[in-house]
């Protein structure tokens, strides 16, 4: 038995239809979408076009202004890189993955940018002030998750930019753990959003997806062929193929397209209901018990993710242990040291988050070997 | 009598096309021949009014680059 209550690093198994649609991928598109105008090309041309519309759709974009990328960290990257410039400052969250902390220190190192890193705080307003107060006058971008990858609390990002839009800063949002869960539109000053399409979106690994309001221009982080204006030796000035470059992973945005479709039949307060119900039940079982520590506080809101610890056991053994019995847990810093620090937890921590395709069952009986493992270590 | 819009790519021509296909025309993409409107390029094929069919597509926010009236190759 192999149960992954590691989804947030990518969720397994995939909706039926997910992986109908991959195998549909390889065996009939077999085009290059955008690159001919032969039948194999035009049907793969034609679906990807689907798929970037359905994409806009549940983004409240528009489907030109939606972008097919590998991963959160290519948009990310995409968006972090192609909007700063010479002289500009940014502002960060204190719980920021790597992939949004990487690329900002990467500029501030080249004395290319500044950066300052607003503190989360227990309280949404005292967060909201820390960002507020974090602001300066050449303060170009806000760079934020909507949740945490370690904690899974929600972030104030909606009222972080709604103060963005007013002093037009441009307010990217990394939704790697919130799209599919909670609802993540572009609107009331998010100008970008950034997210994983193998995960809430239940797309196969190597996807992601950028959206964006084009007010503020991205510059490409890649140049290459579009299938448009070849002649040219510039990079098309127009979206999407200003920031899409080469051969697309057709069988990889199909996947998300039948991802999203999963999500839109389902509902996504319907996934978020059961996922939370798996939190609540792991937290129930674990919480009274002294030697397991929950980083959780009651005061706020959170996606269905709960990082714990058992007391004096690396968590890295924790999860070796919970391996051995079938269970895939993610331990360590989770490509997010900023966020460790930020909850103090610095040595790491375990992290439990669960799917759709989570069962109750399950979590009570990887509540248990928890609860075994720490009488264990209590009897040493 | 139609006519066929130069599009800047094909994702703005499947749009246009989608556009259209809802207001009730015949539309379909094709590719440009010859590499005289600046290289590869998508064209999209409409039956019927033409500057309605600009219109929609304006409307949509999507701007052809270059229209011809009747057949063009």
């Amino acid at each position: 038995m192999i149960v992954n209550f590691d989804n947030a690093a990518t969720t397994f198994p995939k909706p039926k239809q997910v992986i109908e649609t991959v195998n549909k991928a390889v065996t009939e598109y077999g085009g290059n979408a955008g690159r001919g105008g032969h039948h194999l090309s035009s049907k793969t041309s034609e679906a990807v076009f689907t798929a970037r519309r359905i994409a806009a759709e549940f983004f409240g974009a528009k489907t030109e202004n939606t972008i097919f990328t590998s991963s959160c960290t290519h948009s990310l990257n995409m968006a972090i890189l192609g909007i700063l410039k010479k002289g500009d400052h940014a502002v960060i969250s204190s719980m920021e993955h790597n992939s949004v902390t990487r690329p900002i220190t990467a500029l501030t190192e080249k004395g290319i940018i500044t950066c300052s890193v607003a503190k989360v705080e227990e309280s949404d307003e005292k967060t909201l002030e820390n960002f507020k107060s974090a602001i300066k006058s050449n303060t170009k971008a806000v760079i934020m998750s909507a949740a945490s990858n370690v904690t899974g609390r929600i972030l104030p990002f909606k009222k972080v930019a709604e103060f963005c839009k007013k002093r037009n800063i441009c307010f990217i949002l990394d939704a790697a753990q919130a799209a599919g869960i909670l609802p993540v539109k572009l609107e009331n000053g998010i100008s970008i959003i950034c997210t994983a399409g193998h995960k809430g979106i239940y797309g196969i690994s190597g996807t992601g997806i950028l959206v964006t309001d084009a007010v503020h221009i991205i510059e490409p982080l890649m140049y290459g062929g579009t299938g448009s204006r070849s002649s040219q030796l510039i990079q098309p000035d127009f979206l999407p193929d200003r920031l899409e470059s080469g051969t697309a992973n057709i069988a990889g945005i199909l996947s998300m397209k039948s991802g999203i479709q999963f999500l839109n039949k389902k509902g996504i307060e319907n996934i978020y209901r059961h996922e939370k119900r798996m939190c609540d039940i792991f937290i129930e079982k674990l919480s009274k018990n002294s030697n397991i520590e929950i980083y959780r506080d009651e005061n706020c809101g959170y996606v269905p993710i709960v990082a714990f610890n058992i007391k004096n056991i690396p968590s890295e053994e924790t999860a070796e242990r919970l391996d051995k019995y079938g269970f895939c847990l993610r331990a360590g810093l989770h490509c997010a040291p900023l966020a460790h620090k930020t909850i103090n937890t610095e040595n790491g921590a375990v992290r439990f988050s669960p799917s759709v395709f989570s069962k109750e069952k399950d979590v009570v009986l990887l509540c248990s070997k928890i609860l075994d493992i720490t009488k264990e270590n209590n009897t040493i | 009598m139609g006519c066929k819009f130069d599009m800047l790519s094909y994702t703005h021509a499947y749009k246009a096309v989608e556009c259209l296909k809802k207001a009730g025309f015949s539309a379909s993409v094709e590719r440009i021949k010859g590499i005289k409107n600046g290289g590869c390029g998508f064209r999209i094929s409409v039956s019927g009014s033409c500057e309605k069919a600009v219109e929609i597509c304006r409307k949509n926010g999507i701007e052809p680059e270059k229209i011809y009236f009747g057949d063009v190759t």
